[in-house]
């Protein structure tokens, strides 16, 4: 149960959902959480948040604030598996081309223009795995191909996808 | 493409699907080559923003939150508010509250109007609708809720009108408050619904669902139903299965009640060890198979075994397996009546034949195990006797078990060669025993419970020459025992404690229904 926050508290703490949720689900992600499971954990983090809201410095950043509690709740969640634990701490030692093109303003632009500018069948099997988070192993299933080929288009597909945003976003910035 | 690529792939695809050792491996690179882990981050933080892109159900995420944060805390004000009794009325209040009732009996109805409308809006929230929740996801599994299918995530809350589909390659488990649990098999499609009482409904439309229901007093029955039929479960352990017109009810233990669902016909009663065979206009309840799984069973000695009797042979009984059958035949006074061995001072010993076919098999699988069920003469200090022996032809049993007093040991081959208890006889009802023994364990059950479990013993069984089987003595006629066997089963394989129990109740069960029946 969570007690509810006065209006000043309220209103500050809908800003920082909304300015912060898309960094706090991609940090997540990037922690190798899986993507079925990062809305779930993302959500208990803002719950966190609202609970001790009054325990968050006035003068800390609120996305670096949520961050940390995302952090300790993945370590609590991949406890029980060292090695995941281990991935986890490595990734999150990790810069990426991606991670750092995120903040920039023309990301999501450039993210729709690149994937606007893909094949037909490459958007569409695109779409086919992350509509609903549908796994290689049943999309092999229904277009008749292998397994290994469906991971490896995919990968190639993202792959593309990265060398794209990177340089639309470093040209127009 | 070589490993690391391939574990990369596997892991951006699912994650849950690799295994500890491929996890450390991909774990190791990523930790040693910063080249890996950039890509391998800048593809988990595509993965998530073409997720974030491409699907319906993660674009209201701020609502979500929302909703969540209201449900919470509208709980909260419910709790604190709960002491004012909302149906209170100005005919029920005191005369003396009568020159403020005007606006008590504002306040106290527009609080009642207040409630109401709380309460109607929580029944619209998952959460409150909540039945049970995921308790655990093998591979990837799907849930269908209001036209929008999600990956289904352990934690998730369960509601009414949820489909829960998984694949082939995926199991999970759901569990209710009560901790009733349902798990579903692979390739498998579930329908959770309240009935009209309220009470939770798993509807199976195709595929595999085991039901455990725990005992305790607030117990509240649980239906399952199939396109054919309703199994109302009060308490135990049940198995479902349904392929397009048939569905197959295995009573693991308790009862439950069995009807069809098209009208006009009686309801049935199902029993532990009982398995219903369910088609549209027919139930037909049986005994389960014993053994209930014949896997690698070397060698089978069922109570309705064949027998023959010849003058040139005399008495022989036939025991079976792939490479049989084995005949066994009587020592002195030993006879095969009615399922079970009776010794008289006597034996049986099976042909050489058998303990080739168990010393080939344990070549290539080195787990014995051995299934009996004995009914000792008695259980006195001064009783002792060889129950089975593995015997070579120079007289020697390395691998014998016998009864010493009320106890039940196990001889086993050294260097040094040494005794193990096994178990406690506790009268001399039938008891059903399985032995099993892998390379470097020993471990005993008596009637379904765990009696010994040895882990300071090593085993050689991959070497076994083949050995005799004498059942009832040794093999110079030494230590006879004073007891009847029956039911004897010699697997290569393991056996789960589930199927130990199945096998001992299906056996029960068959010999209740079986023991005035003449053998063949």
């Amino acid at each position: 149960m969570l007690p509810p926050l006065n209006d000043t508290d309220e209103n500050r703490f809908q800003t920082i959902l909304r300015d912060t949720h898309s960094a706090v689900r991609s940090y997540l992600a990037g922690l190798g959480v899986p993507t079925a499971s990062v809305d779930e954990l993302a959500t208990r983090c803002f719950l966190e948040l609202y609970r001790n809201f009054h325990r968050m410095p006035p003068d800390a950043s609120p996305e670096f604030w949520v961050k940390g509690i995302a952090k300790n709740l993945v370590r609590e969640l991949l406890a029980a598996s060292p090695n995941r634990l281990s991935l986890s701490e490595s990734l999150s030692e990790t810069s990426s081309a991606i991670q750092r093109s995120l903040s920039i303003s023309n990301f999501d632009t450039t993210l729709t223009e690149c994937i606007e500018k893909l094949p037909d069948d490459r958007r569409s099997l695109l779409k086919s795995r992350y509509e609903a988070d549908v796994p290689a192993t049943r999309i092999a299933g229904t277009l008749g191909q292998t397994v290994g080929m469906i991971r490896e288009t995919l990968f190639r597909i993202r792959g593309g996808l990265k060398d794209c945003v990177t340089r639309g976003v470093g040209r127009d910035s | 493409m070589n490993t690391h690529d391939e574990l990369v792939r596997l892991f951006l695809d699912d994650p849950d699907a690799l295994s500890d050792d491929e996890l450390q491996l991909l774990s190791n690179e990523v930790r040693q080559q910063s080249a890996i882990a950039e890509r391998l981050k800048d593809h988990l933080l595509l993965a998530e923003l073409l997720s974030r892109r491409f699907s319906p159900s993660r674009q209201s995420f701020v609502d979500q939150v929302n909703r969540r944060i209201r449900s919470e805390t509208a709980a909260q004000t419910a709790v604190k508010s709960q002491p004012v009794a909302p149906a209170e009325t100005s005919a029920s209040l005191p005369a003396k509250t009568k020159t403020s009732g005007r606006k008590t009996l504002v306040f106290v109805s527009a609080f009642a109007v207040c409630w109401a409308v709380l309460l109607a809006w929580l029944e619209t929230t998952p959460w409150a609708n909540k039945i049970g929740f995921v308790a655990s996801v093998n591979g990837p599994a799907f849930l269908e809720r209001n036209a929008h299918g999600v990956r289904l995530v352990t934690g998730m809350p369960i509601v009414a009108g949820d489909q829960i589909e998984t694949l082939d390659d995926s199991t999970t488990t759901m569990e209710l408050s009560d901790k009733t649990r349902f798990e579903l098999s692979a390739n498998s499609i579930a329908h959770i619904a309240k009935n009209a009482a309220g009470q939770p409904q798993i509807h199976l439309d195709h595929g595999q669902l085991s039901v455990s229901i725990p005992t305790t007093d607030q117990q509240q029955a649980v239906y399952c139903t199939t396109p054919i039929v309703t199994v109302k479960i009060a308490k135990g352990r049940f198995r479902l299965e349904h392929t397009e017109d048939r569905t197959i009810i295995n009573a693991e233990e308790g009862l439950a009640q069995v009807s069809l669902v098209e009208p006009g016909h009686a309801v049935r009663k199902i029993l532990s060890g009982q398995i219903a065979n369910v088609k549209p206009q027919d139930i037909t309840i049986e005994t389960g198979p014993w053994p209930s799984n014949a896997d690698r069973v070397v060698f089978l000695l069922p109570p309705d075994a064949s027998q023959t009797f010849t003058a040139e042979q005399g008495l022989q009984v036939f025991a079976t397996g792939p490479a049989g059958p084995f005949p066994l035949r009587p020592r002195q006074n030993a006879r095969f009546e009615a399922g079970e061995m009776v010794f008289e001072n006597g034996a049986f010993l099976a042909d050489q034949s058998a303990g080739e076919a168990i010393s080939r098999a344990l070549r290539t699988d080195p787990i014995l195990a051995i299934e009996l069920t004995i009914l000792p003469e008695n259980v006195s200090p001064d009783e002792s006797g060889t129950i089975l022996a593995f015997s070579t032809d120079d007289g020697t049993s390395p691998l014998a078990f016998y009864q010493d007093g009320d106890s039940l040991g196990l001889k086993v081959p050294g260097p040094p060669a040494e005794s193990r208890f096994l178990g406690r006889l506790i009268d001399t009802d039938p008891q059903h025993v399985v032995v099993v023994i892998t390379p470097q364990r020993l471990q005993c059950f008596i009637d379904g419970e765990l009696a010994a479990d040895h882990r300071d013993i090593e085993f050689d069984l991959s070497s076994r020459p083949a050995e005799y089987l004498v059942f009832g003595n040794d093999w110079l006629g030494e230590t006879p025992w004073k007891g009847t066997l029956e039911g004897i089963v010699i697997y290569s394989r393991e056996l789960s404690r589930d199927e130990i129990r199945r096998n001992g109740l299906h056996f029960r069960l068959m010999r209740q229904s079986t023991k005035t029946v003449e053998p063949k």
